[in-house]
């Protein structure tokens, strides 16, 4: 397909004999695509390799048309991409518009003037206008996620690289930043790794379900819903029976599996349920190997 | 935002010291407007009463705890506000400050019934000595006695020796108590 | 005071015109300082000389928002150094380890040589100075300091730039202050020790283009503690400064330079993510 914003194919990876990544076939068009998986999937592998910090051992990854293999494709990529790590660092002492500016230095904002009003856009954008000025060291876990998602949007790069921008966000916080993100992806291509499901339910036209460094479901969040269809049921007393078996705020159980317990009734699936069912089933066709 | 809107003044000092950009904004909307017209009654030069704001809203920015809480926020300001001011013209001839004003009230200005009253009652024959002191001793009346000044920093807002001052603010008190013993009379 | 009557509006807009009267100023100004409702109500249209109240805001903004350039930054940009090169070289916390080594030793030798004379100073230089430059470089790129790196990464700028500005920066505040330092020291050493310092400092940048700039540091700090270590316990450090080993430190800063420039034309980062 030649509208793919960002495309991989048969993309590998391996740190020290272990496989991170293996055999990887992605192709992301503008809009917005959640990344589930569980720790150790290779998710954060994935998206270093897009946001050009990370070389891949094997296939070919293409970004706005252009190959990050190359040294001047590579700084072209970067001049249109967003870039969320999951791992955050700051520069000590520094304010919240200190860092997204000195970031915004990187990225090629020379311009004092128009810089600062980037700056200022962005952390508005991300809801931090108003306590710029303090210390990252003095801000909660949620806002220093979100000065560090600031600076990802600097510029409003076409692509966006976002590893777990909600972590450590209120419900507030995850709700008016998946209206950001949303907005976003009318015209850029986001990639947003998650652990919520609802973020991806909420926010994303389409999902990827990566194990063991495999692409396992890529579609759309509706089709994945919709292979739950039939194997939710609510019920008194849990099912030994079910894959998983959880209690609800109503008190009753919620049972994913093909059986139906003895007083069931059924109920239509989430997008949890179905990525729990797809997770029970790859986990059941293969031996039990560590996340 | 709407939790600052209605917060009273005191609070949104108390937030400054917290980094509260949104009070800061809040209180430069609500106190900007009359201090400015108040330093652009007192200097004739738009830019120093510019810097003179912003300089009276970032030190209020950095100093927001040496405001105790106790009395008007805006009383407060304005006593920064005079003081950058005295600061900044020293030593600038070409600044006029204290403009002179006008002898009568403007005809479209009618005060009030009740501001009327006050008026007669508290500034009446005030009003009307006044009226008769001198462009420059009436300056000396208006730093010292309106706007709370020392000595010092009126001689340096004026740009006359503090001597000069103390003799006008004496000859003017003077003046005003035969003008308001006249008026009595 | 709870203030139940108000200036009406006709001497409200008197007063901000400036044609209210010294008497009627005075009355409309002590009520403002104790009236929030009459202070919301004054219109700042009539007023002489008023200046522009959002765009007094906006430098009210700019004062206390923008970060306020750090005393290196200004000295920088007084030497016309552009202005985002001297924040990049400023952002960098460790570079000021480095100079308070150098510092610290410019301070140290000049006592040292007032007590102490003889060849043992002139060791202990030639085992501390060359390190220091280099422990600042190293320490300047190396993630472990440096948090920001994934991010920074993952940016346009170029990584070489980057890492030769700091480079720069070190070098430049380090080895004037050494250069002091060693004017105290008898013998050769005074200048040579530039040498093996510039080889270190340039393998050490080309050493990161693979892996984490600190453990090349660390292996060159190591080998050279201990061949000075060796030289010492055989009384003559000068072998370190023979004419073949000043040839040798010589190459290796081309090599390191070359390396460096090659590589991170070729890999884009640093660090040995690449």
């Amino acid at each position: 397909m030649t509208t793919s914003t960002v495309s991989l194919s048969g993309v590998r990876k391996r740190f020290r004999g272990t496989v991170a990544l293996d055999g990887i076939d992605l192709h992301l068009r503008p809009g917005v695509t959640g990344l589930l998986g569980p720790n150790g999937a290779g998710k954060t592998t994935l998206l270093r390799i897009l946001a050009t910090v990370l070389p891949a051992d094997d296939g070919d990854v293409r970004m706005l048309g252009r190959d990050p293999h190359d040294p001047r494709q590579r700084t072209d990529v970067r001049r249109r991409l967003g870039y969320l790590p999951q791992e955050l660092g700051f520069p000590r002492g520094m304010s919240a518009f200190a860092f997204v500016d000195y970031m915004a230095v990187l990225k090629e904002w020379d311009d004092p003037g128009r810089r600062h009003a980037e700056v200022r856009r962005v952390l508005d954008q991300v809801g931090l206008g108003d306590i710029a000025t303090k210390r990252i060291r003095t801000l909660s876990g949620g806002q220093r996620r979100r000065v560090a998602l600031a600076q990802a949007l600097l510029g409003s790069p076409e692509v966006l690289v976002l590893d777990e921008p909600t972590t450590g966000l209120d419900p507030e916080q995850r709700a008016s930043l998946r209206h950001v993100l949303a907005e976003l992806g009318r015209t850029s291509t986001l990639l947003v790794s998650t652990h919520q499901t609802e973020d991806v339910a909420a926010l994303c036209d389409r999902v990827v379900v990566l194990d063991e460094g495999r692409v396992h479901y890529d579609g759309p969040v509706t089709d994945l819903v919709a292979t739950a269809a039939g194997h939710v049921w609510l019920s008194a007393a849990p099912d030994a029976a079910a894959q998983v078996s959880a209690r609800t705020g109503s008190g009753r159980y919620r049972n994913l599996g093909a059986g139906v317990p003895p007083d069931g009734e059924e109920v239509a699936p989430t997008l949890e349920d179905a990525y729990l069912l797809l997770r029970g089933a790859s986990a059941a066709t293969r031996p039990e190997v560590a996340a | 935002m709407g939790v600052l809107e209605t917060a009273d003044d005191a609070r949104l000092v108390a937030a400054l010291a917290g980094g509260d950009l949104g009070a800061m904004r809040e209180l430069y909307a609500r106190h900007a407007p009359w201090l400015g017209v108040r330093l652009a009654l007192r200097c004739n030069d738009r830019e120093v009463v510019a810097d003179v704001l912003q300089d009276t809203f970032v030190a209020a920015w950095k100093g927001s705890q040496r405001f105790r809480g106790e009395g008007e926020v805006a009383a407060w300001l304005w006593g920064i506000a005079v003081r950058r001011l005295v600061s900044r013209v020293r030593g600038r001839r070409d600044v006029v400050v204290m403009a002179e004003i006008p002898e009568q009230p403007h005809r479209h200005v009618v005060p009030g019934v009740e501001e009327q009253v006050l008026l007669d009652v508290e500034y009446g024959d005030l009003g009307l000595a006044l009226g008769r002191l001198s462009p420059e001793m009436r300056a000396v009346v208006q730093a010292t006695v309106l706007d709370g000044l020392t000595t010092k920093e009126t001689s340096r807002l004026l740009g006359v020796p503090e001597n000069t001052v103390k003799t006008r603010l004496h000859r003017a008190k003077a003046q005003l108590r035969g003008h308001l013993a006249e008026g009595r009379a | 005071m709870t203030a139940t009557w108000h200036v009406d509006d006709a001497q409200l807009a008197g007063w901000a015109a400036g044609v209210a009267g010294p008497a009627g100023a005075a009355s409309v100004e002590q009520h403002l300082l104790r009236c929030a409702d009459c202070r919301a109500r004054v219109t700042p249209a009539a007023a002489p000389v008023l200046p522009d109240l959002d765009a007094v805001w906006m430098r009210v903004r700019d004062e206390i928002e923008l970060p306020r350039p750090s005393l290196l930054e200004r000295v920088l940009v007084r030497l016309r150094v552009p202005a985002t090169d001297a924040t990049l070289i400023a952002t960098a916390p460790s570079m000021r380890s480095a100079w308070l080594a150098a510092l610290a030793l410019a301070v140290l030798f000049p006592v040292l040589a007032t007590a102490w004379r003889g060849t043992g100073l002139a060791d202990l230089f030639l085992l501390l100075a060359p390190l220091v430059p280099v422990a600042g470089v190293a320490l300047s790129y190396s993630e472990y300091v440096e948090s920001a790196l994934e991010q920074e990464a993952a940016a346009p700028y170029s990584p070489l730039r980057l890492v030769l500005l700091r480079t720069l920066a070190v070098l430049v505040v380090c080895v004037p202050l050494l250069v002091v330092a060693g004017a105290f020291v008898p013998g050769d050493v005074t200048w040579l020790w530039l040498l093996p310092a510039l080889g270190f400092t340039a393998v050490v940048l080309g050493v990161s283009t693979w892996t984490e700039p600190t453990r090349a540091a660390g292996a060159i700090a190591l080998l050279w503690v201990a061949a000075v270590g060796r030289a010492a316990w055989r009384g003559d450090t000068g072998v370190l400064l023979s004419d073949v080993l000043l040839v040798v430190y010589l190459a290796a800063a081309a090599a390191g330079v070359f390396v460096l420039v090659l590589r991170t034309r070729r890999l884009g980062t640093l660090g040995g993510t690449w």
